[in-house]
């Protein structure tokens, strides 16, 4: 019974491509004893993915330099090459200590006070309004949107597969720092029409599946940004 | 080609660097290796072979093994006063052995050496070893890591002034080959220093950074350990001048008055130690805040009191169907918000306590309510919008580290797709994304003051944030490897990390310099704590050892010994400092006697005393949870030790 046992695994091992048995004593060698069976696979593939591109560059630098054959040094420059773009290291311990000695020299800027949230510029930060697009005609709409969503009303709340995004004002944090309490600021936005957005804060940008012309409504849009562009530059 | 042009190279280059033009033209013709710079050509070898030969010591490899086997046998003849200070030489003296043979071609003597010496090595070095064993030719030391940190920088090695002399008295011994001589002179750096000897408890409580030890001079720099001036949080009613920086407390009923002149009038002394309010800008105490410090001062007064015989309870938090994919978690400061970060970058925060958590009110919601009120940043959560967990969504990467402000107002996490980012807890959305390392950020804490936080990553370097910059604001490079851990000093001036270099370091957030370099870890440390009153630094190691360091010196105070070999990545000091909490990947919880190691150290100022290493002194208790690794400890503010960690039922 144990013979066919260990014939039947040998049979397995044998079975086994000669590249993946490299793998293996590879990680043998480094030390790595416990590994699942996957990995073994997911190491050929990249080591395939990883050659094969090699050498096709390789090939293409031959070809430049007008040479029948690829040669050491061709793979070495697309290896070079290669190495840059994707195996990158942290920079040296030299650059990194100049660097450190250029940063460290400037005095730690004092702290604004009364202040609410301390952010940076609002070009840092992600405190802007999100925006919505408008579908553009109701008959390209493949999928049945339960209520027509503009800008300008939302009479039932939409479920969570909608294609558009929700206005969230509320989510918006202005630094407002002219008033002198000290708490978080509420966001001054103000809307003429009646937009009531039923969304909660937590709703993200939805990219939605919206493979239908969208038509952006820009002018309204625009003009309501301009109008939350003065705010922020408060 | 081959080992013969390394050297011409450097001599070229050599002769570039003094402007010698003609002599360069004329080694350049004469070994033919034409105009461009880094061009292998062939070169008529036996001319230069002969002149090279005189000074190129490093062709007989041969006479290597012969010379580690005389030091070694020097090293163990000498007395027992110096030999354990010698014996940190073999090492260093060693690889470097290797990588010369390495460098000059010999690859054969080269295994030949890693093979019957490299055993002998002590087991921390033996990972290292290994991988330096992946070099086996001369184009592979540029791509290890180790091999570049090994042959760029020196190896620092601490004698007695009478070690010294010996070793050199044995070094002009063998003036015939001057193999260790030159590998002393060009990679080891000898920090002489006066005094006795070192014994062996103390030399071997220094060994096992990557480098060697710390010399002395970089550890002399005034650390302040001490703790800041806590600003004054109470107005005598009947006193109408103001202090400095007196601040009003919320209304409390008159007869409570005198208890309240006990916690609040008690002015410390000045403490030598400690550094001034402003040397580095602190944020001012906003109102609530100050409500909110005066409820923790109270809340600090009615704390258990550890001890020995006093120990803490222990409330668990056990994750469940969590099982690999939560990675870290935090509490907060009073004990109510606990954040665990995932590996499929999300974050969830739950509520500890019966109070849910609320979302903003919306924005039209928000113009009705009066600004002015007392209460408005209660006003302005929406009532109805409560729930006990909220998901952050936003990076894209596993989330390695959360952490909560002091004022319960912002969340920190810090990712593997290299950004930190700041969500709000009031929103509960992500507000900055805060982008400067370029490769994953493994930790990142608030300093205990607000607005000030830090971060250390893959790319070896701590950087030094403030919320309203969205640039780092100092740069702490000195390590050779990814920095693991990171952690503020109770006062915010200083910044500890520790690496995979296997050292410990203090930095110093106004001037960004390096101000304590402390090795003795046998393996990376993972999670730093402070102890309240923040002269002593703990750091839990991956081979489950904890290391006590005093700041003032930056020697080891204490080595707690492993219990079992499994990572330390959770330590918590008790609110009062006599108790050190560990939880470590073994599942098990440890309490250690904080007081005894103190007061130890206090006794004993004069420094080289070695550092105690009993372990059945420390421990006070084991306890151990069924399967569940800690991953995170935290002690309330009335000194109950709190514990997170995910249940693991695949085992």
């Amino acid at each position: 019974m144990s013979e066919k046992d260990k014939g039947k695994a040998s049979a397995q091992t044998k079975h086994i491509p000669k590249d993946a048995q490299v793998i293996m004593s590879i990680m043998k060698e480094v030390g790595i004893a416990d590994y699942e069976p996957r990995v073994v696979n997911q190491l050929l593939e990249f080591t395939y993915r990883y050659v094969t591109s090699i050498l096709d560059d390789a090939r293409v630098f031959a070809n430049h330099s007008k040479k029948k054959a690829i040669d050491l040094d061709d793979v070495r420059l697309a290896v070079q090459v290669q190495v840059d773009k994707s195996f990158t290291n942290p920079p040296p311990r030299e650059v990194l200590l100049e660097v450190a000695r250029v940063k460290n020299v400037t005095p730690l800027p004092l702290i604004k006070p009364h202040c609410g949230l301390r952010l940076p510029p609002d070009r840092y930060c992600l405190s802007s309004c999100n925006y919505r697009l408008k579908p553009a005609t109701k008959k390209v709409v493949p999928k049945p949107i339960p209520s027509n969503p503009t800008i300008k009303t939302i009479t039932s709340k939409p479920p969570g597969t909608q294609n558009v995004v929700v206005k969230r004002p509320q989510g918006a944090i202005v630094n407002v720092t002219s008033k002198a309490v000290n708490v978080v600021p509420k966001p001054v936005l103000k809307f003429s029409s009646g937009s009531k957005v039923v969304a909660k804060p937590a709703v993200r940008v939805t990219a939605g599946p919206s493979a239908h012309p969208v038509k952006m409504e820009v002018d309204e849009v625009s003009q309501k940004r301009k109008r939350e562009d003065d705010d922020y530059d408060m | 080609m081959g080992d013969k042009s390394t050297p011409l190279l450097a001599v070229l280059q050599l002769l570039r660097k003094y402007n010698l033009k003609g002599t360069e033209d004329i080694l350049r013709k004469e070994a033919n290796l034409g105009d461009v710079e880094y061009e292998n050509l062939d070169l008529p070898e036996v001319e230069l072979a002969n002149i090279l030969t005189a000074h190129h010591t490093e062709s007989d490899p041969y006479s290597y093994e012969f010379a580690y086997d005389s030091l070694k046998k020097f090293v163990e003849n000498s007395l027992d006063v110096y030999k354990y200070e010698l014996s940190t030489l073999l090492y260093p003296v060693f690889v470097h052995m290797y990588l010369i043979l390495i460098l000059y071609d010999h690859n054969e003597h080269a295994i030949k050496i890693l093979e019957k010496f490299g055993p002998e090595q002590d087991e921390y070095y033996q990972d290292d070893l290994k991988r330096l064993c992946a070099v086996k030719n001369k184009d592979q030391v540029k791509g290890n890591e180790l091999a570049e940190i090994y042959s760029s920088n020196k190896f620092q090695v601490q004698l007695s002034r009478d070690a010294s002399t010996q070793l050199k008295r044995y070094l002009h011994e063998q003036k015939s080959s001057p193999i260790i001589i030159n590998i002393i002179k060009n990679h080891i750096q000898i920090d002489v220093c006066d005094g006795p000897g070192r014994s062996h408890a103390q030399v071997k409580s220094t060994l096992g950074g990557l480098l060697g030890e710390a010399s002395r001079n970089e550890n002399r720099t005034k650390v302040y350990y001490g703790l800041l001036k806590e600003p004054d949080l109470q107005i005598l009613p009947a006193q109408i001048e103001d202090e400095e920086e007196a601040e009003e407390t919320p209304d409390k009923p008159k007869k409570k008055k005198a208890k309240k002149d006990n916690i609040f009038m008690k002015k410390p002394k000045s403490d030598p130690n400690a550094p001034p309010n402003d040397r580095i800008p602190l944020p001012d105490l906003k109102e609530n805040d100050k409500v909110e410090k005066g409820k923790a001062l109270r809340e600090a007064a009615k704390r258990v009191q550890l001890g020995p015989e006093c120990l803490p309870s222990i409330c668990f938090y056990t994750l469940l169907n969590s099982g690999h994919t939560a990675i870290c978690a935090d509490i907060c400061d009073d004990s109510t918000l606990l954040a665990v970060g995932f590996n499929n970058s999300t974050i969830k925060v739950w509520t500890l306590t019966t109070v849910r958590l609320r979302g903003m009110k919306s924005a039209d919601k928000l113009q009705d309510i009066d600004r002015e009120a007392g209460d408005v940043l209660v006003r302005m959560m929406e009532e109805k919008d409560r729930e006990t967990c909220r998901t952050l969504f936003g990076h894209s990467g596993p989330v390695y580290k959360v952490s909560f402000d002091p004022f319960k107002t912002m969340l920190l996490s810090c990712s593997e797709d290299s950004t930190i980012r700041l969500w709000s807890l009031q929103c509960w959305t992500c507000i900055v994304v805060y982008r400067g390392h370029v490769w994953p950020v493994w930790d990142t804490r608030w300093s205990p003051h607000g607005h000030y936080f830090a971060s250390g990553g893959h790319d070896r370097i701590a950087r030094l944030w403030a919320t309203d910059h969205h640039q780092p604001l100092r740069i702490f490079a000195g390590h050779l490897s990814d920095i693991d851990c990171i952690q503020f000093h109770p006062n915010s001036n200083y910044i500890a990390t520790g690496s995979s270099d296997r050292t410990v370091r203090l930095w110093d957030c106004l001037t960004g310099t390096q101000v304590r370099i402390m090795t003795g870890h046998r393996s990376t440390p993972f999670t730093l704590a402070f102890s309240a009153c923040g002269r002593w630094l703990a750091s839990g190691g991956g081979a489950g050892e904890i290391q006590i360091w005093d700041l003032s010196s930056g020697l080891p105070s204490a080595a707690i010994p492993p219990a079992s070999n499994s990572p330390i990545h959770a330590l918590a000091f008790s609110r009062d400092g006599t108790i050190l909490a560990s939880g470590s990947l073994d599942s098990t919880i440890k309490l250690w006697d904080f007081a005894i190691i103190s007061d130890e150290n206090i006794n004993e100022e004069n420094g080289n005393a070695a550092p105690t290493q009993k372990e059945d002194k420390f421990l006070l208790r084991s306890y151990a949870t069924k399967n569940s690794p800690i991953k995170s400890l935290h002690f309330t503010r009335r000194n109950l030790l709190l514990a997170v960690g995910s249940y693991d039922g695949s085992v």
